[in-house]
This record gives C-alpha cells, structure tokens and sequence, in this order.
C-alpha cells in the first residue's frame, strides 16, 4: 500500500482564509515597524519542539520500584534532572476528571467534569459526565425508511478552552492523539484524535461477541458483551455479528453483518468468509483489521466499522472471539478527530487503520474469562504497537511546535493484574502465575518509548512525561448507599439490592444519596425534585454531620475505617459549574473503592464485600494516595506541581498566554 | 482568543462585587460562566438514558 506523509509543516495546513489574515497582520504589523518582531516569533514558534507524553495510571511508587530495579534506565535519566516526582491528582482522581484538570488547566468547577456520570437533580438519574448523543430531528419518510434532514450527532460535555486552542491560538502547530475527555474533538485548528470517552460503533465504550457451541460458558451474565451459540453444521458456522439498530428504519433492527466459518478436516484451521473478505486462521490466531459495514438504507447510507477476530478453539468446540465494531478512521462514522479527515490520512499515511475505540483493551472479555490473560496481552500489545507507530510517524515529521501522544498502557495493565502481581490482594492465588510481572512489562515498554523519543529530541527541545493518577490495590468495595440507609440518611421504600438507580427510594425522608465512583450529594430542597433538606444552616449541619461519621466508619469484616478524607464540594471546587458537583467527595483508603452498586445508585444488603473481580486495582480513591508522575529533560522549579499546572507549563515553553480560564503555574 | 464586551459601569460595578463574594478570580470569569451557562442549558442532556450509563460503565470495564 502507498504511504503518503501528514505533514506537520504549519504552512501546507493553512487555508485561504488563514492566509489572507495572516498576510493583513503581517502587512499591519509592517506598517507599525513590528515586523522583526513578527518574524522572529514565528522563527521562535516552528523551531521550537514540546513533547507532552501521557501514561496513564503510572504510579510514582510502582516505577521508584522499577528503577531501583534498573529495568526502566530512560525514565531514570528523566528523573535524574528532578528531585520531584509526584503529580498532584484532581479530586477525584478519575481519569475523565484528570485529564479534563490538565487540559483546562483548571479544576472541575471550570470544566465541569466531577465524576464518570452526574446525576440529573430532578430526576436522580445518571448521565454522562464527558459526552451526550443527540437524536436526529425533522425526518422525512420513504417507504419503510425515515431520512432525517438535520441528522442526530454527539457533543462535548467539556467545558472551556483546551490549552493547544491557546498554543494554537499564538501561532504553535499543535498534534493531539487521544487525550482523554476530548471526544468528540473539540474544535479547533490543532490536529486531534480523540481517545478514551470514543465509542464503538454500537455506541457503548465496547462490546465484544463471542460465538461458540460450548454451553457451559455463562452467557446469562455476561456484562461487556454478548456470546452467541452456535450450531456447526456440514464442516462450517454461520453467524453474524451485532452492530447499531438501524435508526433510518421504522422499526430499529439490529444491524447484523452475517459470516461463514469453514473449517477444515484434519488441521486445526479455518477460513472465515466476511463482506467479501477471506481469512484463513489457524486456531489462537488473530486476524487483521476486518471492515464491516452496516447497510442502513441501500446504497444510500451505510456505517463502517472494523473488527479483529482471534479463533480460539475448532474443536471439540467452536469459539471464536470478535473485538468491539471500532470506529473505521478511514471512513469515520462519528467525529472522532480534527480536522475530520486527519484520521483517514493518518491511517493512509501508516499502510492501515489503528484502534479508535477509547480504551480499546478489552478487559471486560479477560474479566469473563472469555479473554485468556494471554490472549488479552497479545491483543493489547498488538494496540499498544498500532498506536505506537502513530507517535514514531508524527515524530518522524515534526518540525516544530507541541505534539502529545497517549498510551494507557500502564493504567489498564494495572486495573487487570494488579491481583496477579499483589501477593496481598484475596484473589491472588488464583491468576495465573505468568501475569505477576505483568504490571511491570508495561512500564518496561513504555521506558523504551521514552528512550526513543529522547532521539528525537535536540538540547533545547522539551520533553516532559506525565501520569494522571497513580494506583491502588481494589480489595474490598464499599456499598456507600447501604451505609446511608444504615444511618438513616437514605430511605427505602424496601429492600431489594438488584433494584439501581434509586427505583426503591423514598425520597420524602431521604436526606443523601450516593452516585457515581466519589460522589455523595444532599437531597437537597428546590434542587433535587424530591428534595427534603433546606439550602442553608440546615445543610450544613447535615454535610458537618455526614463528614464526621463517614471517617468514622468501620469496614465490619476487617475493622479498617475505608474512608480517609471526605472533601467538600464548596472547599475543593471553584463556583463556575459547582451546581453539577457532588455535595461531597469520598476519599477512599487504599485498598478500597465505591462498589459496582453504588456507582449506580443501589443499596446491597451488606454494606462492604470483597472485590472477585479480575479488575483488581484501581485509582478511584483519596487523591491523596494516588499522586501521578511527572518527568522532564528541563529542571522542575516548582515543589508541588500538580495536573492544573500542565496547560501554563506547555503555554509557557512558547510563551503563550494560557486559557483564560487556566489557574495554573508553569512549573519549568 | 479574548474579546471585549461593552457593560454599563453600574452593572460592572455590581457584577464585580458579586463575582468576588461568590469566589470567581475576575469579573470576566464570572460574566463568561453566566454565558456558558446559558449556552448549555440549550444543549443540556435531553434525556436522561440510565441504560446507556450502565453499558459505558460495564465498557470501561469499572463495574460488571
């Protein structure tokens, strides 16, 4: 396939309109006697190289470890320029809410992300905190197919400036892939992708299929995803693959996408047969990206998506493994970067597609055991490379300005081995004994990627490497919404601990409610639609009263106290978009974490329990305890640098105003 | 990139002092949260979908 190059080159991207008004203020300017002024910036802006790198979920400790080790030998160079090494965390430390701090460079007053999910006062229900689909409107009818004339899309819940939009704004060519809380990409002139908040195709952050004769795989319960039984039949399957309903059509079926698995007699192979495409596997062998698309009205409207299928097993059963439908960045079926046809020339530019899902590790599939941590590996390294490549083509055409590269490496691997590598963890014995140096070999990875960026880089050129948050252990869970009954904060109607999102409450004699991973809010009167507490001295007392007896709590099982802070919304957050925040924000202890149901607005009847799960480590807890990292080749002049300082930080190294709305400190 | 707005001095003068007690860092701040703020209530989530928040959750791979 031909390759053709993305320039980084600041002038082939400019439009005419840009043109014309940078002619005027050069002309301007000349006018003035400001010209040598001009032109210098300029000179100063393309010359000068700023590498922001984000690891995900790297933790201070955890890579001190490695380095004393000497298994991390780049990133111990970095961190031989600095005596700081931790990243002050946002509150709470949730990876939405970290980034979206850094990128405002401002807390979550200003960007109005608090949480994973918010929660509607009127109505107590959750909703996205980073993104909000909205339907179609004013459509037409034909036939069995309705057209809509201003079609539905998704929005950024995020608010405020980025700070590239201010690099961008001072004349710095800026390249940003896959920061999280920027999907859709906001707009802008710096080229983005966009990366953890990315749906699939079906809209989730993630479904995968598993087709198999075996019955003994628990299908019932399947969360992440969805297994179809099959019935070979004359040496092959037929099946199809689940994609979007069909919303062009009256009746909304599923999209599906049938395919034929023939397979041979003697060897363990097959030879999958899908939308014209052949693929012969032999059994644990992954496929390449396969395109899929789903025909909504023919020949007039279609969705690409792409997927990769690992055959895991022909016989005695068929199992076969098909990744989430991810968004095709050759022909996108979402907004998913700028400008919108920056994907499809990367992915032209790199001979094929990469990954666009958010988080595109399927730990729901290794969760369920539908995923061997083998499997899981391979295909999350496979990813890991995809993605890598991206950051070595842009690097290989940089000329100047700022470029970020993700990688969510380490954050992952650290949600889904951290029972395998913590002898301390209740599920440690049984993960497999190959995946306790897992969390470890991320690290080990990404150190070389840092190594090969520094060849990158001359002496004035800036590198700086930074984590959102660090890592936990997740032991046990805390049923928030139980301990609210408990004390009689929260009232039931009756006791149903399947019943979510508070169907059971009664809210004539509820005075809080938890939601989300950190969240705790007052039933508050003239806000919540039920609301009992009045705005006030009578709140106060109620949030005075709930701080003291949350840290006073005691796990019954083991006696630890599980919370070791309890923040306040009004002490923590500026006022902007406080009306969105928690009343309060639960700092767990390491070790613990809000459950599953109280995420979700439940109360089980016991009110901890532990945690089974092979999502064994997790950050959603004290900021205090889970700092991130941050590392550079320049000299670190502040002592305490935190996340909100990142946007002033790169503004600085150009120096360009930051955000207006930015409350950081250029720590260099 | 900044713009200005003409105000009268009056409501300047108030919504200065308001902004202060009221914990903003400038006037502007507060007078560009109250447009935001307007802005997105045109675009406030239209409905709430509490299915959808449990599948992206379960996505994420958070809760099962």
């Amino acid at each position: 396939m031909r390759k053709e190059t993305v320039s980084g080159n600041r002038h082939e991207r400019m439009t005419r309109r840009e043109f014309g008004k940078s002619a005027l203020t050069l002309s301007l300017a000349a006018g003035l006697g400001a010209a040598p002024f001009a032109c210098a910036r300029r000179e100063r802006t393309q010359k000068n190289k700023v590498v922001l790198l984000g690891f995900d979920g790297m933790d201070p400790d955890l890579l001190g470890k490695l380095v004393h080790r000497g298994q991390a030998p780049n990133l111990e160079k970095l961190m031989r320029n600095n005596t700081v090494l931790k990243l002050a965390t946002s509150t709470p430390p949730q990876s939405p809410v970290a980034w979206a701090d850094a990128i405002a460079g401002a807390d979550p007053g200003v960007h109005g992300i608090f949480d994973f999910i918010h929660r509607n006062p009127e109505t107590y229900s959750p909703y996205l905190s980073t993104s909000e689909a909205y339907p179609a409107t004013k459509k037409i009818s034909a036939g069995k197919y309705r057209i809509p004339l201003k079609p539905g899309g998704v929005r950024l819940l995020r608010r405020g400036a980025a700070f590239w939009d201010a690099l961008e704004d001072a004349g710095v060519p800026c390249t940003v892939f896959r920061i999280p809380s920027n999907f859709p990409p906001s707009k802008g002139r710096a080229r983005t992708v966009s990366g953890m908040g990315t749906p699939d195709l079906l809209g989730g952050y993630g479904s995968f299929t598993c087709f198999t004769t075996d019955y003994a795989v628990n299908a019932a319960d399947m969360t992440g995803g969805q297994v179809r039984f099959v019935n070979p039949a004359a040496g092959r399957v037929d099946s199809s693959i689940p994609g979007p309903p069909n919303e062009f059509h009256f009746e909304e079926p599923p999209g599906e996408v049938p395919f034929t698995v023939f397979f041979d007699r003697s060897n363990p192979v097959a030879r999958l047969d899908l939308q014209g495409q052949s693929v012969i596997l032999k059994t644990g062998e992954w496929s390449r990206w396969l395109s899929i698309t789903f025909e909504n009205v023919p020949h007039l409207v279609s969705a690409s998506g792409m997927v990769r299928v690992l055959l895991q097993e022909l016989r005695p059963h068929f199992r076969m493994y098909v990744s989430p439908v991810n968004i095709d960045p050759r022909a996108p079926a979402m907004p998913i970067s700028t400008p919108p046809d920056y994907a499809a020339q990367l992915a032209r530019a790199l001979g094929g597609p990469f990954s666009t899902l958010g988080m595109p590790e399927d730990t729901k599939a290794l969760d369920h055991g539908i995923l061997s941590d083998d499997e899981y590996r391979h295909i999350a390294d496979q990813y890991h490379q995809e993605l890598t490549a991206v950051l070595f083509h842009n690097l290989d055409h940089f000329d100047g300005g700022f470029l970020f590269h993700y990688f969510g490496d380490t954050d992952l691997g650290s949600h889904m081995f951290w029972s395998a590598f913590d002898p301390e963890h209740p599920m440690h014995e049984r993960r497999d004994k190959k995946s306790r140096d897992a969390i470890y070999d991320y690290y080990r990875n990404l150190d070389r990627i840092a190594g090969r960026v520094m060849k990158y880089l001359g002496p004035d050129d800036t590198l700086m490497i930074m984590s959102d948050h660090g890592f936990a252990p997740f032991y046990r869970a805390v049923n928030l919404n139980t301990w609210l009954k408990d004390n009689e904060f929260l009232g039931l109607t009756h006791d149903d601990p399947e019943a979510e999102f508070f169907s059971n409450a009664d809210w004539s004699v509820s005075r809080a409610y938890a939601m989300g991973f950190n969240g705790l809010y007052v039933n508050e009167q003239g806000r919540e639609g039920g609301g009992i507490v009045p705005p006030g001295p009578e709140k106060e007392k109620l949030l005075r009263q709930l701080q003291g007896m949350l840290l006073e709590f005691k796990d019954p099982e083991t006696g630890i106290k599980p919370i070791s802070s309890v923040y306040r919304a009004t002490e923590v957050y500026s006022p902007r978009n406080r009306d969105l925040a928690p009343d309060l924000v639960i700092g767990y202890r390491a070790g613990y974490r809000a459950s599953d149901e109280t995420a979700l607005g439940a109360a089980p009847l016991t009110v901890t329990a532990v945690n089974e799960r092979k999502w064994s480590g997790d950050h959603c807890v004290d900021p205090a305890h889970v700092p991130g990292v941050v590392l550079c080749n320049k000299k670190i002049k502040a002592r305490a640098p935190g996340l909100r300082d990142i946007a002033a930080t790169m503004c600085a190294r150009f120096n360009a105003p930051p955000p207006g709305t930015s409350r950081g400190k250029n720590i260099l | 990139m900044a713009a200005k707005i003409e105000i009268g001095k009056d409501l300047l003068k108030r919504a200065d002092e308001h902004a202060r007690a009221a914990g903003y860092s400038s006037v502007s701040e507060f007078v560009a949260h109250l447009i935001e703020r307007e802005l997105a209530g045109a675009a406030a989530p239209a409905a709430d979908n509490e299915e959808q928040a449990r599948k992206r959750l379960q996505g994420l791979g958070y809760i099962d």
